[in-house]
C-alpha cells in the first residue's frame, strides 16, 4: 500500500480579495514569492489518514506565524483521494481540514478567522494511476484572502 | 432433479387490473445446481384494434427482455413460434407449443380505444401440465404507461415462476456524470431497464448518492452547494428541491427511514470527525446518535426502523457497525481484512450489501445481518455503492472495470452472484439507489 507522506509548501501572491489554489498538475518544490504574499501551503497526507508528520506541523507553524501578521480570512479545505467511499472522503476531508487549523490556532491564528469546509474526492489536483500522483489529491488547501 | 416452485397470488390495483393467480405449483428445472432457463414462447400480443399492433409488439420487447435479464428465461424467437395461437379466449393447444419445446406461454391481446386508453390482457400457461397458471391479468390505463404494463407482465411472470417479490416496475435514481465534462453531475432517473431517463438537477452543484424515500417520490442526497456539503430533498414528481432545514453544519450522506418519520446523516462536528445524527421529519429535531471521534458515515436504515448499519474507520480502518436508531452502543459486525464501505441493508431485513476493498480489489458482498457469512459476488477495481431491489434478491452497483480513468457504469447482479448484467445510461453513472415497486 501507498505509505509515502509527501509535503510541500506553496507562497502564494495575493491577487484580489480571495486567492484560490487551482488544482496543480505539479507542486512546486520551491516557494513562489512576490511583493503582495500571503501564506497558502497545500498539506499533504498519507492515505486514509488526517494525521500530520512532524516536518507538515513545523511547516504550519510557519505559516501561522505569516498568517497572524495578517487580518485575512481563512479558509481551510480538506480533499481525499479516491479511495474509499465519496461520502466517507467527505469525512476525511472534514477531519484533514480541521487537524489543519488545530496547529494554526495554537500558534497564534485566531479561530474567528478560520473556517473549515470539505469536498472529499471531488474536485481533485489529478486523475491518476501512479501512488505518487494519487497523493497529491490527499491534501489540504488553505486560502487566505 | 426438479424444484418445486410456489406460485403466489399477485394483485394490480394501481392500474386497475383484474388481479388473482391461485396458489399453485409448477416444476422448474435445477440441474446439477445450476439453473437452466425455462423455454417461453411469447407470440406478439393480438391486436384487438388495428392501432394496438405498434405498442404490442413494444410492450412485447419490454416483457420480453426483462425476463432474459433475470437468467431464468429463454424466450424462443419469434420465427420458431409456429403453432396457431388463435382468440385470447380461444383454447390453447399444448400440443402444438410443446413440439416446440415451449415450457412456459405467454399469450396477451391489446385493444386501444379512442380516448387513448388501453387495456392489456394476458394468461400465463405451464404447457407440460397442460395447465393455466393463475387466472390471467388485465391491465387498464393510458397508453404513456406501456412500458410500466409490460414491466408488470414480467413481474408477474417472474413472481409465478419463482415465488419472488415482483421488481421490474420500479425506477433507479443515480449520479449522471457529463461524458465531456466529468465535473458535471447530475441526478438522473430512469426505469429499471435504463428506460425514460431523465434528469432531476441541473449540474451546476456537486453531488452524492441519492436515495430513495419509500414514498418513491422523493430522493435525499448530498449536494456541495458552495463548496460544502448539505443534505437536500428532491421531488421526482416535480423536481423541487430543498435542504433539510433542521440540519446545520456540514452534513452528508442521508438516508430516509422505512417509515418515512426520520432521516439520519452524517454530520461534521467541531473537532472535524463526522457523527451520526437523527432527525425527526416533522418536528425538525435533531439528535447525535454515534459519536466517539471518528468517521462515521453511509446510515443504512433496517426495513424495520429498529437498527441501522453505518462504516466507521474507528478501529483505524472502516467496518461495519449496528446500532439502534433510538440510540446505543453500536456492535461491530464486519471481521474480515481489507475496509468495508457504503452497506445497505436488505428489503427483507436478513442482508447487508456492501463494497469491501482489500490489495487494492474492490467487491461486493453481502453477509447476514449479524455480520457472518460473508460472501463476495464480484471483484474490479472499482465496484462500490450497492442497492438493492425491491425484491431483495438483485444488487445494482456502479463498476469502473480497470483503472481510475475508466468510466463508471451501472451493472445488476442477483444475489446467487450469477447473471450480471450492464444497465445501459446515456452519460456515464454512479452511486444508483432503487426506488420500491411502484403503485
Amino acid at each position: 500500500m501507498k505509505k509515502t507522506v509527501i509535503f510541500a509548501i506553496l507562497i502564494l501572491a495575493a491577487c484580489g480579495p480571495r486567492n484560490v489554489i487551482p488544482p496543480t498538475n505539479q507542486i512546486p518544490t520551491t516557494p513562489i514569492q512576490t511583493s503582495n504574499i500571503t501564506a497558502t501551503p497545500i498539506i499533504l497526507f498519507a492515505e486514509d489518514s488526517a494525521d500530520l508528520t512532524s516536518s507538515a506541523k513545523s511547516q504550519l507553524v510557519s505559516a501561522a506565524s505569516l498568517l497572524s501578521k495578517t487580518a485575512q480570512s481563512i479558509r481551510i479545505i480538506g480533499h481525499a483521494d479516491a479511495e474509499g467511499s465519496r461520502e466517507y472522503n467527505l469525512g476525511l476531508g472534514a477531519q484533514r481540514a480541521a487537524a489543519v487549523r488545530d496547529i494554526l490556532v495554537a500558534n497564534g491564528v485566531a479561530n474567528t478567522r478560520i473556517s473549515i469546509s470539505t469536498v472529499g474526492n471531488e474536485n481533485p489536483a489529478q486523475n491518476c494511476e501512479s501512488a505518487a500522483c494519487k497523493a497529491q489529491n490527499r491534501r489540504v488547501v488553505i486560502i487566505a484572502g | 432433479m426438479s424444484l418445486k416452485m410456489q406460485i403466489l397470488s399477485i394483485a394490480f390495483a394501481a392500474l386497475g387490473s383484474v388481479p388473482v393467480f391461485a396458489q399453485q405449483e409448477v416444476d422448474g428445472v435445477v440441474t446439477g445446481g445450476a439453473i437452466r432457463p425455462l423455454f417461453v414462447a411469447a407470440p406478439d400480443f393480438i391486436s384487438e384494434s388495428e392501432d394496438a399492433t405498434g405498442v404490442a409488439r413494444e410492450i412485447g420487447e419490454v416483457f420480453h427482455a426483462d425476463l432474459l435479464s433475470t437468467g431464468l428465461f429463454f424466450m424462443i424467437p419469434n420465427e420458431k413460434l409456429t403453432p396457431t395461437l388463435g382468440a385470447f379466449e380461444e383454447n390453447v393447444k399444448f400440443n402444438q407449443w410443446q413440439d416446440i419445446s415451449t415450457e412456459l406461454l405467454i399469450k396477451g391481446s391489446v385493444d386501444r380505444e379512442s380516448d387513448g386508453t388501453i387495456e392489456v390482457k394476458f394468461r400465463i400457461y405451464d404447457v407440460l401440465a397442460e395447465k393455466e397458471i393463475g387466472e390471467g391479468v388485465k391491465l387498464r390505463g393510458p397508453v404513456r404507461e406501456w412500458r410500466r404494463m409490460a414491466h408488470k407482465i414480467a413481474d408477474a411472470v417472474y413472481t409465478n415462476i419463482t415465488g419472488e417479490g415482483a421488481y421490474f416496475d420500479s425506477r433507479i435514481v443515480y449520479i449522471a456524470q457529463d461524458k465531456n465534462n466529468e465535473q458535471r453531475q447530475r441526478i438522473a432517473i430512469m426505469d429499471s431497464d435504463g428506460a425514460n431517463v431523465r434528469y432531476l438537477t441541473s449540474g451546476d452543484a456537486r453531488v452524492l448518492s441519492p436515495r430513495f424515500a419509500s414514498n418513491n417520490r422523493d430522493v435525499i442526497y448530498t449536494a456541495l452547494q458552495n463548496g460544502e456539503p448539505r443534505v437536500m430533498l428532491i421531488d421526482v414528481s416535480n423536481g423541487i428541491q430543498k435542504p433539510l432545514a433542521s440540519l446545520t453544519g456540514f452534513s452528508y450522506a442521508p438516508r430516509i427511514s422505512p417509515d418515512g418519520q426520520f432521516a439520519l446523516a452524517s454530520s461534521v462536528n467541531d473537532a472535524g470527525n463526522s457523527d451520526i445524527i437523527r432527525m425527526d421529519l416533522e418536528s425538525g429535531e435533531s439528535t447525535t446518535l454515534i459519536s466517539n471521534g471518528a468517521i462515521n458515515s453511509a446510515p443504512s436504515i433496517s426495513p424495520d426502523g429498529q437498527k441501522f448499519v453505518f462504516e466507521s474507520n474507528l478501529s483505524g480502518k472502516q467496518q461495519l457497525y449496528v446500532a439502534p436508531s433510538t440510540g446505543g452502543d453500536a456492535v461491530r459486525i464486519s471481521s474480515g481484512e481489507g475496509r468495508y464501505i457504503t452497506p445497505a441493508w436488505s428489503p427483507e431485513g436478513d442482508l447487508i450489501a456492501f463494497s469491501k476493498i482489500i490489495d487494492d480489489q474492490y467487491h461486493i458482498g453481502i453477509m447476514n445481518a449479524d455480520g457472518s457469512q460473508e460472501r463476495l459476488l464480484t471483484t474490479a477495481y472499482v465496484d462500490e455503492a450497492p442497492a438493492w431491489a425491491p425484491n431483495g434478491r438483485a444488487i445494482v452497483f456502479y463498476r469502473k472495470a480497470a483503472n481510475a480513468n475508466d468510466a463508471p457504469k451501472l451493472f445488476s447482479i442477483s444475489l446467487s452472484g450469477r447473471n450480471m448484467m450492464a444497465i445501459e445510461t446515456p452519460e456515464y453513472a454512479r452511486d444508483p439507489s432503487w426506488s420500491g415497486l411502484l403503485q
